[in-house]
């Protein structure tokens, strides 16, 4: 290489000038390049905030879009705004509670409110049979108002609902003048039915809503109102309306004409005739299977009911033709039956009749309507046992179809109604009340893994565009589904913003906002949260990804000119400089082969290792959660919080603790332990013993902590046993659960320390035995060759061991993570909880930061003070 | 070549009627040092012990004290009882584990020999650079690199609750180690058969596999065996990442935390996890009792 280098040595001026030449022609490139980052950067798109409540303004409570695309939301304050996206304008805001009250008051009704509990509004737009549109105000307690909006004013109608029954209106669904509502208390639904066009006519039908749940073969009662997502409603041509109304992992299915179907065949309506007429029927039915008639004589109901049911389950139990369910619970028996040829669909009772009390709606019994269930999570049986999450509920009225987002496995199903229909009414319905259907719900599987919002808007339905739009919450993802398709597929995906509350879009798709909810550190720890309303083009958003990758190559191109340019200019100025390069060029290609076998390698360094240190440097200044993975600068909030926190300084003494122990305990006993074992005479003997000192060694290290902590320094562990014989006492001693001397135990574990001799002995082996010959003839004592020969002999090692040792001991956290208790926390251990256990790796990397500055300097002291052999020579 | 302090025969000759006693070599110095060394020894092997004669004894005598000794009686049936209750309890992750550590290893070692061949007889005018990249990263503590690692492994590679998410890692970190420990084993390897190795034509490929790794077998075995055992002892990176496919480390340690396995079924449960540790002990016996390996093992 020399003589080709030598050869070459003069760069001739055509050469300089051809360098120079290169360095103006990429630097003017790394110009063009930087404009071109610069502009896309400003191009990137990104959702605009059009309302921002502050650090003091009341929360964001509802969003909705009305028939002209505009956008209302709402805050908890019960203040309205509208925003016109094709115009941009935002009307200011209207406290609409005081419309409502003047209103209410107006009319005299105002004793009916509860005192001013106008509170938690939501909106929803409905539409009536006449097409009208109503902006319709739920609050948290039942009450319901209608609002026209004729582009200026916001008109509050004359009629509206006071329930005051501190109901949540979990869904609304109108159909035609029908508008049909579930109201929640507890654990109890109550379906309700009003005119949309006259609100004051009230509740025109009442139903309890209740539902099973069957996991794991376990009946059990299911009753979380906050799990109900939706409703929605299906007139038949017969005219009968069915709903479906879904929450947690199950669609119930029910009828509007609440009637059940006599022996006869002749439909007996239950809503209408809930005192008279179900007791009689169930008196007939009684009569049927042969009970005496002063057995149910002036009987309730619910008691008769009652009565029925066991009389039902005594007769036909033993009938294997029947097809009762029964199950046990702890208190009470539960029998369902499914005598579908006699008219019952579904029934249950108990033995324990206050339980039965308990599930009735006042005096009206249970259930008593055709009333079925669709148990999704028997689905999963069939999707490879993963739990079915009903994540979010839409109903296109075009397509017929229900679409579902299952949250947990993030798969998107569309099923017909239909299909449920007919699977309720199965054979298979007989063994079991709970049934499942695979082979008719098609899936449509995309967007590979992320994760679908549990929040109860994780689908939008856009009636307008038939479109559904389906929201990430681990990503801040957006898809919006085309469901005019044949096969409805993704039209694209976009970034919205995290922690999506509620969402809105306009009737073509071309604008979506979303209420979000936001919070951000500042200067002294202190948290802010504000909420505001963001704005997007989801088009022009969908194009992110190419914007990004544009911004990478651009950026790298830019990157890679610079470079070329800088060195271009020095090899045409500096003479050394270009014929250093000429060699490194020439040695690439020379060994082109070592240098791309070597590819993989450095790859791997540099994904694995650079990357992440350097990545872990930058995130400590950011906050970035498990459930929030997006970099935010944070004002240096991850290192506040770790220098403020309580138990800091505690931390800290306790890993110089730690330090300064493993230190003495790593280099003091091995070494004794080691130059022990050299200068016994036994040979044989000694060799026994270093075969014996590899046994422990073959228990896994967390297989011994854990032993130390139960087997030793348990309660009944040997310590506590011995120490019960020698006192005589019953009580023992929590040798790690004393905060104030748990540390002195932690470092006792291991006792007595001699483990890691092996690196020492091996060193004391390799020392010249000509040195012990003239030791010994210098008649010198074994102590003093010890510290005179060997230790300085085997001072690598002793290096070694220490750096490691430093190293090992300022990040070993399992051992106070496994054994440790409050009082023996370290920087490491932290890091580790905030790693595993709240997911904020932001903190994470701040305690990264921290731990690798100081065994930096710690190993970097340890270098410098030997200089003599540095890390260089050692290399 | 001798050097001057060369125990030559005349001066053997010259002591031969009086021979030499060292100092230490006395009978009472001795003793004591074989106390002392029989003590760390026995000290030392305490832990293993007592979890062996736990695993002998019966759930009821275990959970009074650990402190015991199995009785004739209640034998066969302790014994069969706490191990099937243990191997049940374990034997999934227990496989897993033993695969991945099987497969971490061998990449690792592979990657480390292949590396350490480059880096230690190919001449290239990067060669110190390319060295100082890979040594800067064996300071560098592994545990600061998880804050970034975690996310990187989880959410972007999807390789969460997967083994190739807890192995990718561990190879591509570890193969820095391996290459350093190798790469001084074959630099002491004599140049004089690489050099005939070359005149008879044979290229690196032929040179790596006839000649380097049978010279250097031991400590790519020695190395091999620290990561099977680095491996199958992972903790900390293995429950960052893996959920429900636990290695045995972490289903050990969430039984014993959630009470779920008994005392006694614990100790034997002890045991099964170290039976493959045995092994890698059992070739570690054989080659590295000495401490030969030592030399390589400096800063």
């Amino acid at each position: 290489m020399n003589l080709t280098a030598k050869s070459n040595l003069r760069v001739t001026e055509r050469e300089k000038k051809l360098a120079k030449k290169t360095g103006l022609v990429f630097s003017i490139l790394t110009g063009v390049f930087a404009i071109l980052v610069i502009v896309l950067a400003c191009l990137y798109p990104r959702s605009s905030s059009i309302y921002n409540v502050g650090d003091s303004g009341e929360p964001l409570t509802a969003i909705t879009t009305g028939k002209d695309g505009e956008t209302y939301f709402v805050n908890s304050d019960n203040y309205i705004a509208r925003y016109n996206s094709s115009n941009n304008e935002l009307i200011s805001t209207i406290p609409f509670h005081k419309i409502i009250e003047e209103k209410v008051k107006k009319d005299g009704s105002e004793s009916k409110l509860l005192d001013n509990s106008l509170k938690q509004f939501a909106i929803e737009v409905l539409t009536d049979a006449k097409e009208t549109d109503y902006l319709v105000f739920t609050d948290s307690n039942g009450n319901m108002f209608k609002f026209i909006d004729d582009g200026v004013n916001l008109t509050i109608c004359d009629d509206y609902y006071i329930s005051n029954t501190a109901q949540k209106i979990r869904g609304t669904y109108c159909e035609g003048d029908n508008l049909y509502s579930i109201f929640a208390t507890g654990d109890t639904f109550n379906f309700y039915t009003f005119d949309v066009s006259d609100l004051t006519k009230g509740i025109l039908k009442n139903k309890p809503i209740w539902a099973f749940s069957a996991e794991d073969g376990n009946l059990s009662r299911v009753g979380d109102t906050e799990a109900l997502y939706d409703l929605f409603a299906i007139t038949k041509d017969s005219g009968e309306t069915i709903f479906y109304v879904i929450y947690q992992n199950r669609i119930i299915r029910f009828s509007d004409q609440f009637y059940d179907i006599d022996v006869n065949g002749k439909k007996i309506d239950i809503f209408n005739s809930i005192e008279t007429g179900y007791g009689e029927y169930l008196i007939t039915r009684l009569k049927e299977i042969g009970v005496p008639e002063e057995e149910y004589e002036g009987l309730t109901n619910a008691k008769l009911e009652l009565l029925y049911v066991n009389k039902y389950y005594e007769k036909y139990k033993d009938d294997p033709t029947s097809d009762i369910y029964q199950k046990s619970f702890d208190d009470a028996l539960v029998i369902i039956l499914n005598k579908t040829k006699n008219g019952f669909s579904t029934k249950f009772a108990t033995d324990n009749e206050e339980w039965v009390e308990n599930f009735s709606y006042g005096d009206k019994a249970p259930i008593k309507v055709k009333q079925q269930y669709y148990a999704l999570n028997a689905y999963s049986e069939l999707t490879k046992g993963q739990e079915l999450t009903v994540g979010g509920m839409a109903y296109s009225r075009k397509n017929k179809i229900l679409y579902l987002a299952d949250s947990s496995a993030n798969k998107f199903y569309s099923i017909t109604p239909s299909a449920i229909d007919e699977r309720t009414q199965r054979e298979e319905y007989n063994k079991r009340c709970f049934t499942y259907i695979k082979e008719e719900i098609p899936t449509l599987n995309f967007s590979g893994g992320t994760k679908f919002s549990s929040t109860y808007q994780c689908i939008k339905y856009n009636r307008h565009a038939n479109s559904l739009f389906l929201i990430y919450s681990f990503t801040d993802d957006v898809s919006l589904i085309d469901l005019n398709l044949e096969k409805p597929q993704v039209s694209y995906s976009f970034k919205l913003g995290y922690d999506i509350n509620q969402f809105a879009h306009d009737k073509t798709n071309a604008q979506v906002h979303c209420l979000r909810k936001d919070s951000r550190t500042m200067w002294g720890g202190e948290t802010s949260t504000y909420y505001l309303v963001n704005n997007i083009d989801p088009v022009y958003a969908s194009k992110a990804p190419i914007f990004k990758t544009m911004l990478i190559i651009f950026g790298v191109l830019c990157g890679v000119c610079l470079i070329v340019a800088i060195v271009a200019f020095v090899c045409s100025k500096h003479e050394r400089s270009a014929f250093k390069l000429r060699i490194a060029r020439n040695d690439v290609v020379k060994h082109r082969f070592t240098y791309i076998a070597l590819i993989p390698f450095v790859a791997l360094l540099f994904l694995f290792c650079y990357y992440e240190a350097i990545g872990s440097l930058s995130m400590s200044f950011f906050s970035y959660t498990i459930s929030r993975p997006t970099w935010q600068f944070n004002n240096f909030a991850n290192f506040i919080t770790i220098f403020s926190a309580n138990d800091f300084w505690l931390s800290v003494g306790n890993m110089i603790f730690f330090l300064i122990s493993d230190l003495i305990i790593c280099l003091g006993p091995p070494l004794i332990f080691a130059f022990c074992l050299t200068i016994i005479r036994n040979k044989k003997y000694s060799g026994l013993m270093r075969a014996l000192m590899f046994i422990p060694g073959i228990v896994p290290g967390i297989a011994t902590m854990l032993l130390w902590r139960t087997g030793i320094y348990g309660d009944d562990g040997i310590l506590n046993s011995i120490y019960r014989m020698v006192t005589g006492n019953t009580d023992s001693i929590g040798f790690l659960t004393n905060v104030n001397t748990s540390r002195w135990w932690l470092i006792l574990m291991g006792f007595p320390f001699v483990g890691s001799y092996l690196i020492f002995y091996g060193g004391l082996m390799n020392v010249p035995r000509e040195y012990y010959e003239a030791c010994d003839l210098e008649g010198l004592p074994v102590l003093k060759r010890f510290v005179k020969i060997d230790i300085p002999l085997i001072s690598p090692q002793i290096k070694y061991i220490l750096i490691m040792t430093i190293i090992s001991s300022v990040q070993n956290y399992g051992r106070t993570y496994i054994l440790g208790s409050a009082g023996t926390i370290t920087p490491a251990q932290n890091m580790y909880t905030a790693m595993k256990l709240t997911g904020d790796y932001g903190l994470a990397g701040a305690y990264a930061v921290l731990i690798f500055l100081f065994l930096f300097g710690a190993v970097f002291a340890n270098f410098k003070s030997q200089k003599k052999n540095n890390l260089g020579d050692s290399l | 070549m001798k050097t001057r302090y060369a125990l030559s025969p005349e001066l053997i000759g010259l002591r031969k009627n009086k021979p030499l006693v060292r100092s230490h070599e006395r009978a009472w110095i001795q003793t004591l040092i074989i106390i002392f060394v029989t003590f760390c020894t026995l000290f030392s092997l305490l832990p293993l012990a007592i979890t062996i004669i736990n695993s002998l004894r019966t759930y009821t005598s275990v959970q009074a004290s650990a402190f015991g000794f199995p009785t004739a009686d209640t034998f066969v049936q302790a014994v069969s009882e706490n191990y099937s209750a243990a191997w049940y309890a374990v034997k999934d992750s227990f496989g897993r584990t033993i695969l991945a550590a099987i497969i971490g290893s061998f990449f690792t070692t592979a990657l480390s020999a292949v590396l350490a061949y480059i880096i230690c007889f190919k001449e290239f005018y990067f060669k110190n650079f390319v060295f100082m990249l890979f040594i800067t990263v064996l300071l560098v503590p592994s545990i600061i690199g998880y804050p970034i690692l975690t996310p990187l492994v989880r959410n972007t590679f999807k390789l969460n609750d997967n083994l190739a998410g807890l192995l990718i890692p561990i190879i591509g970190g570890n193969q820095v180690g391996g290459m350093f420990l190798m790469r001084t084993f074959f630099s002491q390897q004599p140049k004089s058969i690489y050099e005939s190795a070359r005149m008879e034509g044979a290229n690196d490929f032929h040179i790596f596999f006839k000649v380097t790794i049978p010279l250097a077998l031991p400590i790519i075995l020695y190395y091999a065996v620290g990561v099977f055992s680095g491996v199958y002892n992972e903790f900390l990176w293995a429950s960052l990442i893996l959920d429900s496919n636990m290695t045995i480390v972490n289903k050990m340690y969430a039984l014993v935390n959630s009470g779920e396995i008994g005392y006694s079924n614990m100790y034997a449960m002890y045991i099964i996890a170290s039976l493959p540790l045995v092994v890698t002990t059992f070739i570690s016996l054989r080659y590295f009792r000495g401490g030969e390996f030592a030399s390589g093992l400096k800063l």
